[in-house]
């Protein structure tokens, strides 16, 4: 169907559910992107949206035994992850996929050195090798995500870090086996900005170098703009709309996406009066979906959003929407100007 | 000309560690901190963790005692006010905090929460005027009236930032202390948040002290910009004009560092990490991250110097080098051991 090469990941209609004592919750609900080799996407959205539990359905660490991935698969080079046994995923994880959080104080072992935590990783890919080596090969992997003095700092704990550090140790670790996939959920959220910026630059540097592909969760856009290649944005569950970062960024086709841009004050062009409000809270997502989880937030929301859920087209671009205003049977005879203000 | 409403003076707030096996230091966490607040006006506080923004904050709220140095309200000294003065202070000057979560009660119900300065600050208003008063403020920020029997954890994020901000201006206040107040909301509701908070600005004529890390949100509040690094203000000026051409080094960082959209595909390079020290040491504090670093820097402190046209509104800056030109951008990598 497609003329591209096999993407290296690709999720499809994936569904992971909580089951909660107060009821089911539709955390992924069918959400859909893939990545290619090489290729940087931006996963953004807001909280609630489904972008953590995607992330952690792909590592296959979602929170069992509430969280249960009732459908959908996740291709790893055509290799469905949810078919794998958990002994299997054990070598997926960390070798093939890795992994950064976004608290590095959390994610680091305060009571072990950085340079064990590091050893522990460096261990699984070289059960052979010796300790000498295996340190050496550890301070290595820390002089390359810029911490100086690489080899004294192997002793340090990671109290004796600041976050920006800790969370390149971080990124250490989960680079040290040389992963296909490196999935970032919010890495910089508890970082100072002049430390973001050191960071992604460190990502997109490492990721170039290496080949990689990068999986950067984030709520930011303006992160999306300079890191990636591509983005993906997620409402409710789903994956709304996908393209290249240019595109989406200037040629939004989903009203979310349109709203999102709007709705953020600007550090630089003329400083608007009032920002663009989108009405109501993100949807509540234990309620099963009826439609377009936007429709009640939308101003272009018509009945149909309400009731039957929209199909995801497809553009010549790479671009693809999940809304109703962009359907061909729905559409008015010229293609839909991106912020379309009257109703088609 | 409209008199200052609010005016700090050379605050200071020392800390003084107490670590086993290792002297006892002290931590200059605010240094002679000096701007001021007119009636109706928005002031914005920037600066990275650590810099002592919170502490300011504090500070001005009087939740702390500045070591030295004075806050004039109205013209009267509050720097080491108590009893009814302070709360006379607090009446007039109320906060808005990050974590709203944290910062409201969780086994009070809403209208309790809204309600508890006004009882506190005035006890002998009657229950029905109070139920009144809360029932107006929460329309106005936009509460449902049936939440007012909720508890805070039935509520959204956004719905619980909506009564943080009833609750403090259900005495009225001239003046909010707003310390991140949408930095933990989503982008969509963070717009709705900040959009009421200018309209209830321009509503009861109130002033602002807003304090962020997001420059991009302080250019849409604020008039008035203070940039403070290390616990010293390094530079202050009109908001547009500091944003547009910072004068300092770590401003202009600041400003690089931000992510925009109109820079698709462009990783920047920042400045040096900042180090792990917190003592104070000569010369200039951000010299150690500083990218046009000169030997003066690390032995002399540089002091706030007028920049800019003067006037009434100051644009002010301290650096050893604002007699050199501006380099352009900061976006071109700096030289030297970064």
């Amino acid at each position: 169907m497609s003329a591209q090469a096999q993407p290296l990941l690709e999720v499809r209609d994936l569904r992971t559910y909580l089951h909660l004592r107060s009821g089911v919750v539709r955390a992924v609900d069918g959400a859909s992107f893939t990545i290619q080799r090489g290729e940087a996407l931006g996963l953004v959205g807001e909280s609630g949206s489904g972008k953590s539990m995607t992330c952690l359905s792909i590592m296959r660490i979602e929170p069992r035994p509430a969280a249960v991935i009732g459908g959908g698969q996740i291709l790893l080079d055509g290799e469905n992850l949810l078919d794998k046994s958990l002994a299997e995923m054990r070598h997926v994880r960390g070798g093939r996929i890795g992994m950064i959080l976004q608290d590095p104080l959390n994610s680091l072992n305060p009571v072990l050195t950085i340079g064990d935590q590091l050893l522990e990783a460096l261990r699984l890919s070289y059960p052979n090798s010796d300790k000498a080596d295996l340190r050496r090969q550890a301070a290595e992997a820390l002089d390359r995500v810029g911490i100086p003095n690489a080899e004294a700092r192997l002793q340090s704990y990671p109290f004796e870090f600041s976050g920006g550090m800790c969370q390149r140790v971080a990124a250490a670790i989960a680079m040290v086996r040389s992963p296909d996939l490196l999935i970032a959920d919010e890495p910089t959220t508890a970082l100072d900005v002049t430390s973001q910026a050191k960071f992604l630059g460190l990502l997109d540097e490492l990721r170039r170098e290496r080949g990689m592909s990068l999986l950067l969760v984030t709520h930011d856009l303006g992160i999306v703009a300079e890191t990636c290649d591509r983005v993906a944005v997620m409402y409710g569950g789903r994956v709304v709309e996908t393209g290249p970062t240019r595109e989406i960024l200037s040629q939004p086709r989903h009203p979310y996406t349109q709203a999102l841009l709007r709705a953020v004050p600007h550090l630089d062009g003329p400083r608007m009066e009032r920002l663009f409000q989108i009405a109501g809270e993100p949807p509540s997502i234990r309620a099963p979906q009826v439609g377009c989880a936007y429709a009640p937030r939308c101003d272009f929301a018509k009945d149909r959003c309400r009731t039957e859920a929209p199909p995801t087209l497809r553009y010549a671009g790479g671009e693809s929407v999940a809304c109703w205003m962009h359907a061909p049977e729905c559409a008015p005879a010229a293609a839909v100007p991106a912020p379309a203000r009257s109703k088609p | 000309m409209t008199a200052d409403l609010l005016e700090v003076r050379e605050v200071a707030k020392t800390f003084h560690l107490r670590r086993r096996r290792r002297r006892g230091g002290s931590v200059r966490a605010v240094d002679a901190v000096s701007f001021s607040v007119r009636a109706g006006e928005s002031v914005g506080i920037a600066g990275e963790s650590g810099s002592g923004k919170s502490t300011l904050a504090r500070i001005l709220l009087r939740l702390d005692k500045p070591t030295s140095g004075q806050i004039l309200f109205d013209g009267t000294d509050i720097a080491g006010a108590a009893g009814e003065e302070l709360m006379n202070y607090r009446r007039q000057v109320q906060a808005v905090f990050q974590n709203s979560s944290s910062a409201l009660s969780p086994r009070m119900r809403i209208g309790d929460i809204i309600a508890e300065p006004l009882v506190v600050q005035q006890r002998d208003v009657p229950d029905k005027d109070v139920i009144a008063r809360v029932e107006e403020l929460m329309r106005r920020v936009g509460l449902p009236g049936e939440l007012r029997r909720s508890y805070p954890h039935e509520l959204s994020g956004g719905q619980k930032q909506r009564v943080a901000i009833a609750r403090s201006l259900i005495v009225d206040p001239r003046m909010l202390v707003l310390d991140e107040p949408v930095s933990a909301l989503d982008v969509s509701v963070r717009s709705q948040v900040l959009n009421l908070l200018l309209d209830l600005q321009k509503e009861r004529g109130l002033a602002y002290l807003m304090i962020a890390h997001d420059l991009a949100i302080l250019r849409h509040v604020t008039t008035y910009l203070v940039v403070i690094y290390r616990g010293r203000i390094v530079e202050q000026g009109p908001t547009e004009e500091v944003l547009s051409a910072p004068r300092h080094p770590y401003t202009r960082a600041l400003v690089a560092a931000s992510p925009r959209f109109d820079r698709v595909g462009v990783a920047v390079e920042g400045v040096a990490d900042a180090d792990a020290g917190i003592e104070t040491q000569a010369g200039c504090a951000f010299a150690p991250r500083c990218p046009l670093v000169i030997d003066r820097c690390r032995v002399d402190t540089p002091v706030l110097e007028d920049i800019g046209p003067g006037g009434t509104v100051i644009h002010r800056a301290a650096c050893h080098l604002l007699a050199r030109p501006v380099p352009t951008a900061l976006n071109e990598p700096p030289k030297g051991d970064l």
